[in-house]
């Protein structure tokens, strides 16, 4: 058994004292020992009494299921429970919740009744790591099809490929009807058939390979399931396999238009494991390229949703827009998509000579124009109005319960961005506003990105001032002194970036050893589509299409 | 009728429209491809022939000898007939169609076979819809079913307005009331000032309008919604009856075109009829010129709707199906029978005060733009007070 001791802290804040204490008063039997996470703090929790600490804390403000992550500890299995606050303040903003439960019997009570988002993330944390979650509404596999036999992130998995491959293939095949079959409906006495249709995983507006199984009733969808995992290529897995170094390529390849935020949450998990500073110029231009990222993902979210909603046109002015930035990274690093451009304690290569006043200036000066252009075609047109303004509206308690992050929360009037609440790189010293939503429907979910685009130009100005005062005084500053073989110290971090889909978490557990021992992303776009078979009952067919265009998620990421 | 003109009118000026027409279809397919490229900033294809022009060949050939795939599934006559009940109607609608002096068939009732076969092409969509088996090809045609017959109405509302006109000019010059000929012949006067166009500027809209649902174009092009439906009716066709749906709508929208050139557009009048100092340019009497510049105004004309057609559906997105519905049942059909009841009070009040000043037409004229700025003034006043 390798047991990862866990740190114990020292001096808790008074806080944290406090919070201790009337979790204690509240629950006596419930609450077992004090540790960290991290900065954060962390409770172990006797796992029967999970839905009762919870509940008891989501009283206190902590309205925020961030992540359920799973570690393998030889005997037991250690379900980790990170709470946050959105609509509250409080204090820690942070903590963490853990239990022990006994490997040959992992079962403990579920959280869906306290936290929608837990639905999703216990399904996950069942299907990769064999937690079964009693009193879960829809306790099926979700990234791994039902025929899967065993759980691949136990350390003692082991499978044989072609006698299961072919069993789950042939259990497909001959599934005649994937959908399902056709029910009937009443209207006013009047019987109707539903249609049950798949919509994906081939279809044009499910950004990849996503399947809705719908059940029609006319125009309306009555039931809609989202099925995943068609794109599952095990990176938790393979984080596992390759050492922290061999894994930042691997990164790239989650949510492919923000391959550098990716780097960025591996690369500072790891730093903060190893407890690493990097020189000022590392994180000036890690932010540079962040920011660049986001404008480039956020045009490629404006072009496909003119394209949703049958717009060709926007998509190739975005696109025209974007190509400049895949230039600038082109010349960064030589790679147009997957960058593998950061380094743990730095970044591949400092910026070639003018970088700033040849490329990311005039950029800067052309894209202006080309947003209002954008405004013209879209914003300011009334079909468009008409298809998004009052569609698919998403209370903010809604999108709080399911963990929502990133501009589909903002749209909603929730100012939560992790670049504000923890701040990485050099953010805390930059101005940026917080763009939000007033109504939470499709139009504010549109327009916070936009606006986003402007303060991410607004960002790109202020960092390419540091750059034009620092650049000879830091130049070829771009790394840490780093070990050649990087072997990080036992103990747990988890550290998040801002993407452009929300809140990239990374939950590194380190053993000593080369490689991580655990590896659990918190993926956004993941999280983020938790809500969509809720919010896509009762909507037009057309609309679905609408308000899934505004998820913007990515299928490499959503399928972990 | 003698012999050549019999061979003339019966035989060879029915194959010649229909040459004419199957030739400007590659033309309109370069032209869209060749414009949207201009709006998204791209080239286009240019490759194959002058500025691309033998493209669409390319592809049509393509097409036919690409494997025809009747999928197992399907419900296979109903399946095989769908292309051509989707494309022969538009290209009979065409016999009526007064190109200049070439016509097909100047029938009494041109607008009434019209009307009637452009909504017989929604069969070919439904049918297809229905035959393919397919659950999403099923909401295409279900989708489009109920919007012809949404657009229909306002289109026929639309255009008898025009007829009410027309026929107050065939009673006092001859012709039949429903014949496309004397629609644009009752367009006669000072260039386009004598269109229908201007003095019936809620039908025009209304028409154009609906005409662009009617060839399930952007921004009405539900049925084959390709973000929603995939491609919609026709996505189990391959080859040429795939082909066949698509040189349908380009058909289509040419038939659609030219009926607007003639009701609303004056038809092959040139726009310099009638002008004082361009009436030297008049080429009614020279001897090739008289037959050819007809037929260049036309299809001029037609050209210039064909280019808002590709504008429209490169510009705008796609509307709902519901907003589809609530534009064509509670804006359009009220806004063209509204504009019906006013032609057919204000063409009476022509009538009654004819020749005080002005002649009947004249009145109409005067009254019908007054009425037009008067209803505008209205929408604009209730607008800035809500």
């Amino acid at each position: 058994m390798s047991e990862t001791p866990t740190e114990q802290v020292q001096s808790p804040s008074a806080a944290v004292a406090q919070l201790d204490a009337s979790l204690r008063a509240a629950c006596p039997d419930d609450v077992l020992e004090l540790s960290s996470l991290g900065d954060s703090p962390a409770w172990t929790i006797v796992p029967a009494a999970i839905a009762r600490v919870g509940a008891r804390l989501r009283q206190a403000g902590y309205d925020h299921l961030e992540l359920v992550s799973t570690v393998d500890r030889g005997e037991q299995i250690e379900i980790v429970y990170l709470l946050d606050s959105m609509l509250h303040r409080t204090d820690p903003r942070r903590l963490a919740l853990r239990c022990v439960v006994p490997r040959e019997a992992a079962s403990l009570p579920t959280l869906c009744g306290v936290w929608r988002a837990a639905d999703w993330f216990e399904r996950e944390a069942f299907d990769l790591m064999g937690v079964t979650f009693t009193g879960h509404p829809d306790p099926r596999r979700i990234l791994l099809p039902d025929q899967w036999q065993g759980h691949p992130l136990r350390k003692d998995y082991e499978y044989d490929s072609d006698t299961m491959v072919q069993e789950i293939l042939d259990a497909e095949l001959n599934n005649d009807d994937l959908a399902g079959t056709d029910g009937h409906a009443e209207h006013d006495g009047m019987v109707t058939e539903d249609l049950a249709v798949n919509m994906g995983p081939q279809h044009p507006s499910t950004h990849g390979v996503l399947r809705l199984r719908l059940r029609l009733d006319g125009e309306y969808v009555r039931e809609c399931d989202p099925d995943i995992g068609f794109l599952h290529r095990a990176f938790e897995k393979l984080g596992e396999l390759k050492t922290f170094t061999n894994g930042i390529p691997l990164t790239d390849r989650w949510d492919y238009l923000n391959a550098m935020g990716n780097n960025m949450v591996h690369c500072q998990a790891v730093e903060a494991a190893m407890s690493l500073e990097v020189p000022e110029r590392v994180h000036w231009t890690r932010m540079l390229v962040l920011e660049l990222n986001r404008v480039a993902s956020h045009l490629v979210f404006i072009g496909t949703y003119g394209l949703d909603l049958g717009a060709g046109t926007p998509f190739l002015f975005t696109f025209r827009d974007r190509e400049r930035i895949l230039d600038m990274f082109e010349l960064l690093c030589g790679a147009r998509l997957t960058y593998n451009y950061l380094r743990i304690g730095g970044v591949a290569a400092d910026l070639p000579r003018n970088f700033i006043a040849d490329r990311v200036r005039p950029f800067l000066a052309y894209l202006p124009d080309r947003l209002a252009e954008i405004d013209q075609l879209l914003t300011g047109n009334q079909i468009f109005l008409e298809r998004t303004k009052g569609v698919g509206i998403w209370p903010a308690e809604l999108c709080v319960s399911y963990g929502l992050t990133g501009p589909l929360l903002r749209a909603s009037g929730v100012a939560r961005d992790v670049r504000r609440v923890y701040p990485y790189a050099r953010y805390d010293q930059c101005e940026f506003d917080i763009p939000v939503g007033e109504n939470g429907d499709c139009y504010d979910r549109y327009i916070v990105r936009v606006a986003e685009i402007r303060q991410s130009l607004r960002l790109l100005d202020q960092i390419c001032a540091w750059f034009e005062a620092n650049e000879e005084t830091t130049r070829g500053q771009i790394s840490a002194k780093v070990p050649r073989v990087i072997k990080p110290p036992a103990g747990e971090v988890y550290t998040c970036v801002e993407t452009p889909r929300g809140e990239l978490g990374l939950h590194l557990v380190c053993d000593g050893g080369e490689n991580p021992y655990r590896y659990k992303i918190r993926r956004p776009s993941f999280v983020n589509l938790g809500l969509f078979g809720e919010v896509a009952r009762d909507q037009k067919v057309a609309d679905l299409i609408a308000i899934l265009g505004t998820t913007d998620i990515v299928m490499g990421e959503v399928d972990g | 009728m003698g012999f050549w003109e019999g061979l003339w009118r019966m035989a060879l000026a029915p194959l010649v429209v229909l040459m004419v027409v199957l030739t400007t279809v590659p033309l309109w397919i370069w032209l869209e491809r060749r414009v949207c490229a201009r709006i998204q900033q791209r080239i286009g294809p240019n490759r194959v022939g002058v500025m691309g022009l033998l493209q669409p060949m390319a592809d049509a050939a393509k097409l036919i000898f690409k494997e025809d795939i009747t999928p197992a599934h399907v419900d296979r006559v109903v399946y095989l007939l769908a292309p051509i009940i989707a494309l022969v109607p538009s290209m009979a609608a065409l016999a009526v169609i007064p190109f200049g002096d070439l016509q097909a068939a100047d029938v009494n009732i041109g607008v009434l076979w019209i009307l009637a076969l452009s909504s017989l092409a929604v069969y070919g969509v439904v049918l297809a819809g229905w035959a393919s088996n397919n659950k999403w090809s099923m909401m295409g045609g279900i989708r489009s079913a109920a919007q012809m017959v949404s657009y229909e109405l306002g289109m026929s509302l639309a255009i008898i307005a025009v007829l009410l006109t027309t026929s107050v000019y065939a009673a006092s010059h001859g012709g039949h009331a429903l014949s496309l000929r004397t629609a644009v012949n009752s367009q006669q006067g000072v260039g386009p000032l004598a269109w229908n166009f201007i003095w019936h500027l809620p039908a025009f809209v209304v028409f154009i309008i609906a005409a662009v649902a009617e060839s399930n174009r952007a921004p009405f092009d539900l049925p084959e919604a390709e973000q929603e439906l995939v491609a919609g009716f026709h996505t189990e066709y391959s080859s040429f009856r795939f082909a066949m749906f698509y040189m349908g709508e380009y058909v289509h929208m040419t038939t659609l075109s030219a009926v607007c050139t003639c009701l609303f557009f004056g038809g092959w009048l040139s726009p310099f009829a009638g002008i004082p100092l361009l009436a030297r340019l008049n080429v009614s009497t020279v001897p090739v010129l008289m037959y050819l510049a007809p037929l260049f105004w036309f299809f001029l004309k037609v050209t210039l709707f064909i280019f808002l057609y590709i504008w429209l559906r490169w510009t705008l997105p796609r509307m709902r199906w519901d907003q589809l519905m609530a534009l064509g049942w509670v804006v359009l059909l009220p806004a063209a029978l509204v504009w019906v009841a006013v032609v057919t009070v204000l063409a009476g009040a022509g009538k009654v005060v004819d020749g005080f000043v002005f002649s009947g037409d004249g009145w109409f004229r005067l009254l019908s733009l007054l009425a037009v700025a008067a209803a505008y003034l209205i929408y604009r006043r209730r607008r800035g007070s809500s």
